[in-house]
Order: structure tokens, then C-alpha cells, then sequence
């Protein structure tokens, strides 16, 4: 089960390395630079930890568990990412899942997530009771940007199409897991459920590489609306003329 | 366990059903809305939302010709135009929030206070519209949309209060 386990992490790292120079050769780094730092993240810590397992393997434990609290943190990144590009056509709620995301992440970060940090029992419960608890919260935020994708009629692509459904593959994957490890205990956890963390990721990773392989462009809309394409400016003017319609209708 | 069970599932199958489209759906995806999305900048269309929630013609009916009957009857109607009437300024917002914008670089832009400016018109405008239509729905096209607060007396004395200070400014300018 180690050797599986460690197989399939490696086999994660190599794809995060291919990866990573992929999106520097087809130039879909710069399109995503939240998505390919926290790639970047991953790659170095992964990279970290096995110098670490190496030499200093008395120590893996801790450094593994202080990383792994980290990258669950980290992870909000790619969900940033994610909201930023559902909506970057769109001037007028271009930041509309950049603000949910925040908010939903921060209002769930305080009264669902801490508390498991405050009020913890034992390390380990408390570390499967945290992760439980961030990896629901993602999921919620990922089910409304998926929710405002179909609401707004927004083409996600190839590339952002493959980032949302990697990172839900993972999500759900890692709900399902510590759910499992926190019932069943510990010691079912560290016999059977660990390697389920990494198989999730490399799973996620899979399909990311494959996704962002090339940069593939929004398909263009046939028809979309009487007015095509207006710059942000007149977008503004619009929704001002909306705003203070309303305004005067409100105040008769 | 079972809940967050449920959890993982219910997730799971909203991300397939989400990448999952049927062609109908497809075929309908941009086809007009059932509800037409008038040009704002139209003197007509606003003029017609001036005779909608206008009640003069109600109470005519009821005072002066005294037809109670009918002039329920033409609230009843004026209610069903003016929820119309909203749906129909909220699907031309709509249409233009869906415009996309044609950009000629594809990397993304550096966040502009523009954009947040942007966002928050358009939610403000949703805030706003879905509270018309509510009140709309709940007590009718006549109703004030912005209650009013007259019966506190706290706003009277300080509304009486601002009328005074007014009025000695245009005093002592004078």
C-alpha cells in the first residue's frame, strides 16, 4: 500500500511538471496566473516534502501535515481563478464570482471552518474535521459558480471547463474521504483511506493537464445580443441609465 | 458520515448534470427570452410605466363614477402589466449584462475600480428590481415602493428641524 500510495503521488508530481512546462510553452501561464502559481506551489512542496522524507525522515510527519494544512488553504486560489475566468467576457459582473468566492470563503472560514481549530479534541480529528470542512465550503462555492456559469449563459471553453470539473472531481473526492476517515477512525485512515488524498489529486491533475494542454479560446456566441461587444465604458453608461431609472421609478 | 456522504453525491452529480446538456437545450440556448427586452432608452416604453402605476384612472372609476368593481378590476390588470413591466426592464438589463465585451488581448486585465463599480450597479439593480417586483406582487401597482417614514417622530422633528435651520440660512443670506 506504501509503494502504491508513493507510486501515485510521484506519478502526480511528474504530471505537475509537465504541466508547468506546458503552460509556459503554449503561453497559458500568463492567462491563468493564480491557477499555475498555486501549480508552482504544489510542485515545490511536493518537491519539499520528498527532500524531507529523504533526509530528515523523522521530521515528515510534521513538515507533511503543516503543508498539507497550507495547501488546503492554497487551494482557494484555483477557485478564484476559476470565478475570475467564468466571467472575464462579461464587463459588467466580471468580479461577481471573485466576490462571492471571497465572501461565501470568508463568511464559511469563519463560523464553520474555525471552530473546528478552537474547539479541536485531538490533532488528528481536528486536522480530518478541518479538511472535511474547507473541501464542503469549496464544494459550495463551486456549485454556485457553476449555478451563475448557467444562469448567465457563460461558455466556459476547454480550459476553464476542465479546471471546474477536476477540481470537483477532487473535492468530491476528498468530502467522500474525510467523511470516511472520520468515522472509521485513524487507524483506518493511515491503512487504507491516505492513498485515496493523493489519487484524488493525481485524478485532478490528470485532467487539468489534459484540459490546459493548449489554450483553447470561449467559443464565439452566434447571436447574442441586439448590441455585440460594447467596451466597459458604455457598459457603465448602460447600467448607470438602469440604476437611476429604477431610482426615480422607486422614489415616485 | 451520511450527510456529508450525501454531500459528495448530490455535488457530484450537480458538476455532471452541469456539463451535461441536452441538444433541445442547446438549440434553445439563445433564443429570446419569454420575456421581450425593450430598448430603456425608449420615451414610449418609459412612458407606458407612467400610465401603469399611475392610480389616477382607478380612483376615477371608484370615486367618481363610482364602479368599485371595475376599478379592482383595473388594479387587478394594472398589477398583471406591471409585474410585466419589471420583468420585462429586468430581461433588457439582463441582455446587457450578458453582452460579452470583445476584447483584443486575451490575457486578463488588471482589476479596475471600474469593474467593482460595474458590479456593484448590476447588484443593486437586482436588489432593487426583485423589491419592486415583491412589493408589487404583495400589495399592488399603487403602493409607495420606498415606505414611508413620517410616522416616526424622530424623522419629523428632524425633518422640521432641517426646515428651520433652511430657513434661517435663507435668513441671514438674505
Amino acid at each position: 500500500m506504501y509503494i502504491l500510495g508513493m507510486a501515485i503521488s510521484f506519478f502526480g508530481f511528474v504530471l505537475l511538471g509537465l504541466l508547468i512546462l506546458r503552460g509556459t510553452r503554449s503561453h497559458v501561464f500568463r492567462l491563468f496566473p493564480l491557477f499555475y502559481s498555486y501549480i508552482t506551489y504544489i510542485f515545490c512542496g511536493t518537491l519539499a516534502m520528498y527532500l524531507t522524507l529523504w533526509l530528515k525522515p523523522q521530521k515528515y510527519a510534521t513538515a507533511y501535515w503543516i503543508y498539507f494544512l497550507v495547501t488546503i488553504l492554497a487551494e482557494f486560489m484555483v477557485l478564484v481563478e476559476i470565478s475570475d475566468q467564468i466571467f472575464r467576457s462579461y464587463p459588467a459582473i466580471r468580479y461577481l464570482g471573485r466576490a462571492l468566492t471571497l465572501l461565501i470563503a470568508a463568511s464559511l472560514g469563519g463560523f464553520y471552518i474555525l471552530p473546528t481549530i478552537l474547539q479541536s479534541t485531538g490533532r488528528t480529528e481536528t486536522l480530518f474535521e478541518f479538511t472535511l470542512r474547507a473541501s464542503v465550503t469549496k464544494a459550495i462555492i463551486l456549485a454556485v459558480l457553476f449555478y451563475l456559469a448557467r444562469h448567465y449563459g457563460s461558455r466556459l471553453g476547454r480550459n476553464v471547463g476542465g479546471l471546474m470539473l477536476g477540481f470537483s472531481i477532487y473535492v468530491g473526492m476528498n468530502i467522500a474521504t474525510m467523511a470516511g476517515a472520520k468515522a472509521f477512525g485513524e487507524g483506518l485512515f493511515s491503512q487504507v483511506f491516505w492513498f485515496m488524498v493523493p489519487l484524488s489529486f493525481v485524478l485532478c491533475i490528470s485532467i487539468w493537464t489534459l484540459s490546459l494542454w493548449e489554450y483553447s479560446p470561449i467559443p464565439e456566441r452566434r447571436s447574442v445580443a441586439p448590441v455585440m461587444g460594447r467596451d466597459s465604458k458604455a457598459v457603465v453608461l448602460e447600467l448607470t441609465r438602469f440604476n437611476s431609472e429604477l431610482t426615480k421609478f422607486l422614489h415616485k | 458520515m451520511l450527510i456529508y456522504a450525501a454531500i459528495a453525491i448530490a455535488f457530484l452529480i450537480v458538476v455532471l448534470g452541469f456539463f451535461r446538456k441536452s441538444p433541445a437545450q442547446q438549440a434553445d440556448e439563445f433564443l429570446p427570452a419569454s420575456h421581450p427586452a425593450p430598448n430603456t432608452g425608449n420615451i414610449r416604453w418609459l412612458d407606458l410605466s407612467e400610465r401603469i402605476f399611475d392610480p389616477s384612472d382607478a380612483r376615477w372609476l371608484r370615486d367618481e363614477l363610482a364602479f368599485p368593481r371595475l376599478a379592482e378590476l383595473l388594479t387587478h390588470e394594472r398589477k398583471r402589466l406591471a409585474i410585466e413591466w419589471l420583468r420585462a426592464l429586468q430581461a433588457s438589463f439582463d441582455t446587457l449584462v450578458r453582452t460579452p465585451e470583445i476584447s483584443l488581448s486575451e490575457a486578463p486585465e488588471a482589476p479596475s475600480p471600474g469593474s467593482w463599480q460595474m458590479l456593484w450597479l448590476t447588484v443593486r439593480f437586482k436588489f432593487l428590481v426583485s423589491y419592486a417586483l415583491l412589493v408589487v406582487r404583495l400589495f399592488g401597482p399603487y403602493h409607495r415602493l420606498i415606505p414611508s417614514f413620517s410616522w416616526v417622530p424622530f424623522s419629523r422633528e428632524s425633518g422640521r428641524s432641517f426646515q428651520q435651520a433652511d430657513l434661517v440660512d435663507s435668513r441671514s443670506i438674505h
